[in-house]
């Protein structure tokens, strides 16, 4: 992230300073925090919302039905014993299949907390970094937000997207699952 | 499909709230304990959200991001990837609203249904924002090295505009 980091700033810094002008950076300077601000206070909120209906969730036991049906597949891809990360990663993922990413920031952010405690030094463990690929692969059984959209602009077909869609997911899941177990054996923590 | 998403969304919630109801749990007191869990994790994210965004802010208000585009057009069509779409590819990894706005013009200019319209729903609903997911999950632990995950994750999404500019291609 560091490197991402760097990069955006000085180029955008040094292009402004060679070819622009140096007020065009002051001004985002003073506007960006606000944006900041205005992003995170719903995050915040969102997030407070979803972790408290998470946390009746977690205190009525209801995992365990989903728990029942996805566990084979989270014990063949997933090394750890740990029964909280492994509950916190079935409710991130069944969440982010139904589409409702709100409720399932909170879950992902509580499996990797759980999962950190394993981790050695300051290193992301295998399980770690397969949880967080799993997420940014984007698997939605129905894209409510892109076929909102559509709908609003009048396609004719708004939901044609979903099978593609899935499709794509899938298979891009499905390579991702490949490349991090390979690289698991080769880039040792 | 306005209405399909809404009830997925409150049927979801009465199923938790009446499954809980039944199991005699102290319902109000468990929300209320994970609320409080949502704000120690949201105040423990805020510092990379707020770092994160002020780059990216940077990046695409000074014109940097024009410039890359320009850059990476010729690498995108050698992929068989629509470059039309291009905006949307490089502002999607780092911030879901911004890449909505992006979907909505590319609408505008091209078409809903038009060969770009239809790719470029296909990836803005296929791929995540890998990096706002990245930075949020690992900010709530210790981790500072990542190891193989930023190079898979961009390589799983590189493969995701190539599938999906083949998929796109076939079925038109």
């Amino acid at each position: 992230m560091n490197a991402f980091w760097l990069v955006a700033i000085v180029s955008a810094i040094l292009y402004q300073l060679l070819f622009g002008n140096v007020e065009k950076i002051t001004e985002i300077l003073f506007s960006a925090p606000q944006k900041a601000a205005d992003i995170f206070l719903t995050i915040l909120l969102s997030i407070m919302l979803w972790s408290g209906f998470l946390r009746v969730v977690q205190d009525s036991n209801l995992v365990e039905i989903f728990k029942k049906l996805l566990k084979p597949i989270f014990e063949a891809l997933f090394k750890t014993k740990n029964e909280r990360a492994l509950n916190f990663m079935l409710l991130n993922v069944v969440a982010n299949m139904l589409g409702l990413g709100n409720a399932a920031t909170p879950a992902g952010i509580l499996a990797m907390q759980e999962l950190s405690k394993e981790a050695k030094n300051s290193t992301a463990s295998d399980e770690m970094i397969l949880f967080v690929l799993i997420n940014t692969c984007s698997i939605q059984l129905i894209p409510t937000t892109a076929i909102l959209l559509r709908t609003k602009f009048s396609s004719s077909a708004p939901a044609a997207i979903t099978f593609p869609t899935l499709f794509v997911s899938m298979a891009s899941l499905f390579v991702g699952i490949i490349l991090c177990k390979v690289l698991s054996k080769v880039w040792k923590q | 499909m306005k209405n399909i998403s809404d009830y997925l969304i409150v049927s979801f919630l009465l199923l938790i709230i009446l499954f809980a109801a039944s199991k005699r749990i102290d319902v109000f007191k468990s929300f209320v304990e994970g609320v409080k869990d949502g704000l120690r994790i949201s105040i423990r994210i805020f510092p990379n959200i707020f770092a994160l965004i002020v780059a990216v802010e940077l990046f695409t208000k000074t014109g940097v991001l024009d410039i890359l585009q320009k850059l990476l057009s010729h690498v995108l069509s050698f992929f068989g990837i629509y470059k039309e779409a291009l905006g949307l590819i490089i502002i999607k990894p780092f911030s879901g609203s911004s890449s909505f706005a992006v979907l909505r013009d590319i609408f505008e200019k091209y078409g809903v249904d038009s060969e770009i319209g239809i790719y470029s729903s296909i990836i803005c609903a296929s791929t995540e924002t890998l990096f706002y997911v990245i930075t949020t999950y690992l900010a709530a632990t210790n981790v500072k090295k990542t190891r193989y995950l930023i190079p898979v994750a961009i390589a799983v999404d590189f493969l995701v505009l190539i599938i999906a500019a083949m998929v796109v291609r076939m079925s038109i």
